[in-house]
């Protein structure tokens, strides 16, 4: 069934096509949440959000951009708005002058990164060990760095759609990611990576 | 010079990697990087970048289709249709309105009744003055005895709330990695009866009982198991810490809008494990609304966040 189909369907009433919708798009909205927010439980609620979301506004949606650009908009406000919350409680905790525990949460998060797949040949560049230090490092990189980075080279996307997700011109998204990319090595080369 | 020429050569490399490039302009990167090591070395490393973040991929767990599709199922039959809702606060402020204005009627005829009757017959009005007080002096006794039967409830339930508020907690020292997790499960049991520091006491509320088959893993030192709660229905989700050491521990509920909700626990403690059940109550023992709430658990000097759902469906 196509996805303009199924789209019109539910806004008749057959609520219980959406889950096709939440199929199609879970993995890479919830792979995006989790490379974001860095953390499995405010990505999985992140991920409900996202989806109910979704589903009440969905007779909003005109079809102007394709649903999968409107449903990475709303990933993606919705992962800054959690993150804006997760830095508050943090302030209010600056006091005790803690350190954060995610370091078990990422260790956590980087062993479940899948290995490769079956049919992937042999590539000398990519190995777990690489996988782990760029996943870790991407999370010091600043917010934009970090989305534009993850839009683009953990989740895909084109530059265009990079753009209309962000709302910034396509030479605007280019910089950012040129920025975000010279971060990221700078940091590999300090941990010897490089 | 060189500089200037290789800043462009990398954005030309970048849009390479990206497979935004052309032939010519590959060929060009091509001859520059063969001279030049630097730029050769900046390619390399962008390739490695690139194909790395390409195979960062994450699965999505089973059950968040299911999670999602409850959660909206639970939102529509939250929703009632808005002519009913309407309808009920008209019907209610009708109702109020007219209680109020039979109390006044009621007040001002009897008012009306007396002063006709004092000027027809004083002695009337005294003797109706004096059955009037006597039925005065008759019902309040009885309203006194209510009144205090009220107040008693109320000072039970108090106690009842404040007691439930009180934070719960199980000490019990850590098992040694060869007991299996059936002899974990007795000594919690044991140490139920018998609470060990102080503030402690032990539950009486029925709701869920805390999951010693839960284990803390060795990586973990704090999780929670039950995190999606009704509290009407009396039930806790189950905060287990894990302190290495003796420190400080403090566990803080938020709300959304990161404003403290409760404070469960903020004392020292010494080394073993410990498990703080939260029954959806803030601080002034009022079950707290639906939504996510965010738990600070705070061990010395290391913070870990975790979440709880609060659902009254």
């Amino acid at each position: 069934m196509e996805e303009a189909e199924i789209i019109s369907r539910i806004k008749k009433g057959e609520t219980a096509l959406f889950s096709e919708i939440i199929k199609q798009y879970k993995g890479v909205v919830f792979g995006h949440c989790l490379s974001f927010l860095r953390n499995r439980q405010d990505a999985e609620d992140v991920c409900q959000e996202v989806f109910v979301s979704v589903f009440n506004n969905l007779k909003k949606f005109r079809g102007d951009s394709k649903l999968g650009t409107w449903i990475y908009r709303i990933t993606v406000n919705s992962c800054k708005n959690r993150l804006k919350q997760v830095q508050r409680l943090r302030s209010r905790m600056a006091e005790e002058n803690y350190t954060a525990g995610e370091d078990e949460e990422i260790n956590t998060m980087v062993n479940n990164i899948k290995e490769k797949e079956e049919n992937e040949p042999d590539n000398l560049f990519v190995s777990k060990e690489i996988r782990t230090a760029v996943f870790k490092r991407i999370g010091e990189l600043t917010e934009e760095q970090r989305q534009v980075i993850i839009l683009r080279d953990v989740d895909g996307l084109p530059y265009d759609v990079i753009g209309k997700v962000l709302k910034l011109s396509v030479s605007a998204v280019k910089s950012k990611l040129f920025r975000a990319r010279e971060n990221l090595r700078e940091k590999l080369e300090k941990d010897k990576i490089l | 010079m060189k500089d200037k020429k290789c800043d462009k050569i990398k954005e030309m490399i970048m849009e390479s990697l990206d497979g935004a490039s052309n032939a010519q302009n590959k060929a060009f990167i091509d001859s520059h990087i063969s001279q030049c090591s630097g730029c050769a070395k900046y390619a390399k490393d962008m390739e490695l970048i690139i194909n790395n973040s390409k195979n960062i991929r994450f699965n999505a767990p089973d059950f968040i289709e299911t999670r999602i599709m409850a959660a909206i199922q639970s939102q529509n039959t939250a929703k009632k249709p808005v002519f009913a809702h309407v309808l009920r606060v008209g019907v209610s402020f009708a109702a109020v309105v007219f209680a109020a204005t039979f109390l006044i009627y009621n007040n001002i005829s009897d008012k009306q009744h007396k002063v006709e009757m004092a000027a027809v017959n004083p002695s009337v009005e005294t003797q109706k003055a004096v059955i009037v007080k006597n039925d005065i002096i008759k019902k309040e006794p009885v309203q006194t005895a209510k009144a205090e039967e009220a107040v008693k409830e109320a000072a039970t339930v108090k106690s009842a709330e404040t007691y439930e508020k009180k934070v719960l907690v199980y000490e019990y020292r850590p098992a040694p990695k060869q007991e299996t997790a059936a002899n974990i499960a007795a000594p919690v049991n044991k140490t139920a009866e018998q609470p060990v520091s102080s503030g402690v006491m032990a539950a009486k509320d029925p709701g869920v009982e805390p999951t010693p088959s839960t284990p803390l893993l060795d990586a973990e030192k704090a999780l929670v198991a039950n995190n999606l709660i009704n509290p009407n229905l009396g039930q806790a989700a189950a905060i287990k810490i894990k302190v290495d050491e003796t420190a400080r521990v403090k566990v803080v509920i938020y709300d959304k809008a990161v404003r403290e909700v409760a404070k469960l626990i903020d004392e020292e403690k010494t080394p073993g494990a410990y498990q703080i059940l939260w029954y959806g109550k803030n601080d002034n023992s009022e079950i707290v609304r639906e939504g996510i709430y965010f738990v600070y658990i705070q061990i010395g000097k290391r913070v870990i966040k975790k979440n709880i759902i609060v659902s009254k469906n």
